[in-house]
């Protein structure tokens, strides 16, 4: 774990209002796990005040780059002041984290095919994800939902061995509908679930599971408003079946059975 | 060479004399261990932890935290481990550092504050009681005991009765006495007076017509609420001849200097270990390089030289 204030390589608008950014942070992202993150100061003085917590969403080298083989890339959708801000930074300019922190995901030995269910901005950490687990010579398919054609991820931006599977809620592009309409079809073939969205999707998935009697582990990555990313403020807290839990440092990433929702 | 040491608890056999005059605020800091890998905390002048009360709290509903303008409005609820594990778990550690480490305590009645606080005595690692009884997040207990100057001077007594350790005792805001109940608590056998806890505030969100945090109301802390503490420090640092320690939005060595100049032998950083996690020691740092420029030589010489005799005030 470290703070760093780490240059920005490239900063670009990928979908509407969702940006792609690449900055050379060689300890931050040597040392970071799929479903970890980092605490981004967004903002020159105190105002926006709180860092916002943005998932590692890939570490390695920026394709056709020579610079920096340990970059971080951050993906985020501007939503008030402190991710303008971010999304107006060029490269070159500075950029503060503090990470990565977290626990992330868990890949067991056994997990041959892994499936990834991204509700929207959930595709963040899952990406990291499936390039670690194509490296490691998983299978994987992502599910991925957005709202409509132009908002879901660019399937260019994946390692070429991922089979991308897109649905949107306006039926613009893909099957139509929610990821976990179709969810189910994939289930079966899969080893194990890992899954990033909003929390009614994680409660959609408890009901399916529960429906098609399936006990298939689904490890789900938690957004939380955090204060400190640390685990000193008790701000990101979330109830578990073992007591509240911290969501930075107990989590972010969690079991699904294993949350209260 | 510029002497930064300053001593909490003079009046108090054991006094809690720190190296510096820099803390960091309960809440915001945990035990000390969670930023451990980021700084030097051995360094700091003491570490305030996690406001603690007998047995663990599960604290308040989410959400919890929301930003304000240059500020951040929360309402934990002292969620926290207990003291029984506190001294089970963290004390041992605390005991191998130099930094002294202050325990805030917390509770629901009278009786709990002095539950906890006689569990703390001659427990290896602590050095300190900071009596919380100014938290505006819990339904019982906390700030219901500040507000009051009987009730105050009350449990700072009660506590005092069962504890040889140093005691602080940190003063709510959402009074219109402050002054008078930093003397009742003075009287009653503080050492020192700690201020400001956070003051009560609320957001709404538009769109759902409802207050946006769990607990409705929550506690306003940051850079927004510095000017309001600041005024309070100085009125308290009048009214008690016991060290006084500045609280409330310091974000750099400016802001923690106007503190020391209102009156208060020492300071917490609060927040802004949420911002900058180095912040404390950059106060710290700033200090030091302003005392050298300045050719200070002992933190004394600062500690109230901005307070105005009362002669000298325009009416």
């Amino acid at each position: 774990m470290k703070q760093a204030s780490s240059c920005v390589i490239s900063n670009t608008e990928i979908t509407p209002g969702v940006y792609l950014m690449w900055l050379e942070s060689p300890e931050i992202a040597s040392a970071a796990n799929p479903g970890q993150f980092v605490m981004v100061r967004c903002s020159d003085g105190y105002d926006p005040l709180l860092r916002r917590p943005l998932s590692v969403h890939r570490a390695g080298r920026v394709a056709g780059s020579r610079r920096a083989a340990n970059a971080l890339a951050l993906l985020f959708r501007i939503k008030g002041p402190g991710t303008r801000w971010l999304g107006r930074r060029r490269a070159g300019e500075m950029v503060d984290l503090v990470g990565p922190l977290g626990r992330g995901f868990a890949l067991g030995r056994d997990v041959h095919n892994l499936l990834l269910v991204a509700g929207g901005m959930g595709i963040a950490p899952l990406v990291a994800l499936a390039e670690d687990a194509v490296a490691l010579d998983r299978s994987v398919t992502i599910i991925a939902g957005a709202a409509s054609d132009v908002d879901l991820y660019p399937g260019r931006l994946l390692p070429p061995e991922v089979e991308l599977v897109t649905v949107t809620e306006d039926g613009s592009s893909g099957r139509q509908g929610l990821v976990t309409d179709i969810l189910p079809e994939y289930l079966g073939w899969s080893d194990e679930v890992f899954a990033c969205g909003p929390a009614e999707m994680y409660g959609s998935i408890v009901g399916l599971q529960k429906r098609l009697g399936s006990r298939k582990p689904v490890q789900v990555c938690f957004e939380e408003h955090m204060g400190c990313g640390l685990g000193a403020c008790l701000g990101c807290v979330v109830e578990t079946r073992r007591g509240p839990k911290r969501a930075c440092k107990d989590g972010p990433v969690f079991y699904l059975t294993d949350l209260v929702l | 060479m510029t002497d930064l040491s300053t001593d909490l608890a003079p009046s108090n056999p054991k006094s809690l004399r720190l190296r510096n005059p820099v803390m960091t605020a309960s809440g915001t800091f945990g035990y000390g261990i969670e930023f451990a890998k980021l700084l030097d905390v051995q360094r700091l002048g003491a570490i305030i932890c996690k406001g603690t009360t007998l047995r663990p709290r599960r604290g308040n509903p989410q959400p919890r935290l929301v930003e304000t303008t240059a500020g951040l409005l929360n309402a934990i609820g002292l969620q926290n481990i207990g003291v029984k594990a506190l001294i089970r778990e963290k004390a041992p550690i605390w005991a191998t550092w130099e930094v002294p480490v202050i325990v805030n305590v917390a509770g629901e009645t009278l009786e709990e504050y002095v539950a906890v606080a006689g569990s703390l005595e001659g427990v290896a690692g602590v050095s300190g009681i900071e009596l919380n009884i100014s938290c505006p997040n819990v339904a019982r207990g906390g700030a219901a005991f500040g507000s009051d100057c009987k009730t105050a001077a009350e449990v700072t007594a009660a506590v005092r009765a069962v504890t040889t350790l140093p005691l602080v005792v940190k003063l709510t805001p959402n009074v219109v006495n402050i002054g008078e109940i930093a003397a009742a608590v003075c009287e009653a056998g503080a050492d020192a007076v700690s201020l400001i806890n956070t003051l009560v505030g609320l957001r709404i969100d538009i769109r759902a017509r409802r207050p946006l945090l769990g607990n409705i109301t929550g506690g306003l802390s940051g850079p927004a609420v510095k000017p309001v503490a600041l005024r309070l420090v100085y009125e308290v640092a009048r009214a008690v001849d016991k060290p006084v320690v500045g609280v409330g939005g310091i974000c750099t060595a400016a802001d923690a200097l106007e503190f020391i100049m209102a009156g208060a032998s020492a300071v917490q950083v609060g927040t802004a270990n949420f911002v900058n996690p180095r912040a404390s020691l950059d106060v710290l740092d700033g200090i030091v390089e302003f005392m050298e420029r300045e050719g200070v030589r002992h933190i004394g010489e600062l500690i109230g030289v901005a307070q105005v005799p009362q002669e000298e005030r325009i009416v």
